[in-house]
């Protein structure tokens, strides 16, 4: 009765209900990819279904009492189809399905209290693109009841999930929807080869400032207070202003000096005066020589007086926020302390350290710890040596959010070797009870398979699998860590 | 061959045995048609020429003619966009014959559902 001749290329659908069971079921291919085809589940909880795909469409019929529900996805990302038009050709001629929910259609079929194989034709029109799929859906025999009459049609409402001896899972449609299990159809392909390396922000060179007193003082808040952290600032703003301090001694000296051109002013004074009583006498040359002389020794007076009180205005040097206040009003700033540190936060680079002289081949991505990945281009690369390793500059594309100077992230950066092999997002790859990787291939509508798979990095967000599992797969990209939950 | 089976013996009475099978990927068949199995007991041979007439060619197994006398079937071809859905007689020896409502092209993807005289049913997908 199992027919299965050698070579070709058949795939089972096998759905089963209640206890007692019978299963035989080759393994098979299909379009070229291998869906490995093992028998679904057996479990006295499920409701009888059945499941038929497509290289577009894959659909599972579930039949609930009188009720023949469809979950329509598509077959490559695990998709819900939302607005298909389903027409089902049933025992009963042809019928429509109603959506019920996203990528749910429903429709009654009284013809499911019949016991036996319903063969089910299913026509999905949606977007244009139009296909028939052939389900067979068994329906038990259902117990007789104590009076000889056929017990009501079981409306079990909910499948469960769960976990064979194998690691393969049952994971009816209605759970993948709550899980929102999304698949990606493998494909290998050849990709430049990728290194790992340390990373750090640093600011743009030509996007930091430090703001330094040039001479030791007392700092005082410019009107409006000091910018707090995180102001905006743009080059020329003043952010302090610093009112040198002057030394016992230099007071001394002043004063020294003071004391000094009174006298002299007092003496040349007293010279003019004397000159101006016998202008006849002298050449006029003299008083001119006199007064000039009386002029810059007043001048020099008043110099004095006002030179400690000159302020310093400490002004931006160039735009962007502040990043670290060292201010507090009468502190005494000392000449070369920072007070004021200033970045750019649009312009931030990173810094990547290579203990290899690698040859790197430009683009290159970084992942934060908190799963980010952002863009990165090659700037330069040190070639002194510094702490045994060598620095590697990259600028960031685009505008990244979040970001600070220190903060530490991992950089991939493609090297000009070439490798082949999967790439699957990082969330795709799980590690196992037992440590190795592994992914979920999606084997079956409603069935889930553990492979073990090698892989190695790619870039921010994508690893590759260089071993474990080949092109035409379909392997869960999106909740992979939900489902290796069930148990 | 690679079969597995798994049997489950349990105390009920109820045994319900299950398996549907759906071909992919149709074999060229002998009469220039597109081979494919239906359920587990036939091979279904679709031929389509272009024109209006469907032909299918039932066989068992073994590729051995079957008699289409008694068989009722139905034929779901999609042509330009929009499933065509006719039904196909019982001819002479294991052909049945039907009329599509449109011209049916060469290589056109559907469905075949089969009713045998027994009251069996079977599907064949293109």
């Amino acid at each position: 009765m199992n027919h299965l001749p050698q070579g070709r290329r058949i795939r089972n659908l096998t759905a089963v209900f209640v206890g007692l069971v019978w299963l035989a079921s080759p393994a098979a291919g299909h379009d070229g990819h291998d869906h490995g085809a093992p028998p679904p589940p057996v479990s006295a909880t499920i409701a009888p279904r059945a499941d038929a795909s497509s290289a577009e469409f894959e659909i599972v019929a579930i039949a609930r009492g009188e009720r023949l529900t469809l979950h329509l996805d598509t077959f490559r990302g695990n998709n819900p189809v939302r607005g298909a038009e389903i027409e089902v050709d049933t025992p009963l001629g042809t019928q429509k399905a109603v959506a019920e929910a996203d990528g749910v259609y429903g429709l009654a079929a009284p013809w499911l209290a019949k016991a036996g194989l319903h063969d089910l034709a299913i026509t999905v029109q949606v977007d244009g693109s139009i296909d028939v799929l052939t389900a067979a859906l068994p329906i038990p025999e259902r117990p007789a009841t104590a009076a000889g009459k056929a017990a009501p049609a079981p409306t079990t409402s909910r499948d469960v999930a769960q976990r064979f001896a194998d690691g393969a899972l049952f994971v009816p449609k209605a759970t993948q929807r709550i899980l929102a299990l999304r698949t990606e159809f493998t494909d290998v392909k050849t990709y430049a080869g990728t290194v790992e390396l340390p990373g750090r922000v640093i600011p743009d060179p030509n996007g930091v400032g430090f703001v330094q007193a040039s001479v030791s003082g007392r700092l005082m808040p410019p009107p409006g207070g000091f910018p707090r952290l995180g102001t905006p600032v743009k080059a020329g703003d003043i952010l302090a202003h610093v009112h040198p301090g002057v030394g016992a001694a230099d007071v001394t000296t002043q004063q020294l000096q003071a004391r000094e051109l009174e006298q002299q002013v007092t003496l040349v004074t007293r010279r003019l005066d004397r000159l101006k009583q016998i202008q006849t006498a002298v050449p006029r040359s003299q008083i001119e020589d006199a007064e000039l002389e009386l002029a810059g020794l007043n001048a020099r007076r008043a110099n004095l007086d006002r030179a400690p009180r000159h302020t310093e205005d400490l002004v931006a040097p160039v735009n962007g926020v502040i990043a670290a206040v060292q201010a507090t009003a009468g502190q005494i700033a000392e000449p070369n302390a920072i007070i004021f540190q200033i970045i750019d936060p649009e312009r931030f680079w990173v810094e990547a350290l290579s203990y290899d002289a690698q040859a790197i081949a430009g683009a290159a991505t970084a992942r934060l710890a908190d799963n980010r990945t952002i863009a990165l281009a090659y700037r330069g690369m040190g070639l002194a040596e510094r702490n045994q390793s060598i620095p590697i500059h990259f600028g960031i594309e685009g505008k990244a959010k979040g970001l600070r100077a220190g903060q530490f992230l991992t950089v991939l950066a493609s090297t000009l070797d070439e490798k082949s092999g999967v790439a699957v997002p990082r969330s795709a790859v799980l590690r196992g009870a037992n440590g190795q990787s592994l992914v979920f291939e999606h084997s079956n509508a409603e069935r889930f398979v553990p492979r073990e798979v090698r892989v190695e990095p790619l870039d921010a967000a994508r690893v590759l699998i260089v071993s474990g599992i080949g092109a035409g797969a379909r392997i869960v990209t999106q909740g992979a860590e939900l489902l290796n939950q069930i148990r | 061959m690679r079969i597995f089976t798994a049997a489950f013996i349990a105390t009920s009475v109820l045994a319900t045995s299950i398996a549907a099978a759906t071909a992919h990927e149709p074999r060229k068949g002998p009469n220039g048609g597109a081979l494919v199995d239906a359920g587990r007991s036939y091979h279904v041979e679709l031929i389509t020429k272009g024109g209006d007439e469907v032909v299918v060619i039932l066989s068992d197994l073994n590729d051995k003619p079957v008699s289409a006398a008694g068989f009722k079937a139905n034929a779901i071809l999609i042509v330009g966009g929009k499933a065509q859905r006719f039904v196909l007689e019982p001819a002479d020896g294991s052909r049945l014959v039907g009329k599509a409502p449109v011209a049916i092209p060469a290589g056109t993807k559907g469905a075949v559902q089969l009713t045998a005289p027994d009251g069996a049913t079977a599907q064949a997908k293109f």
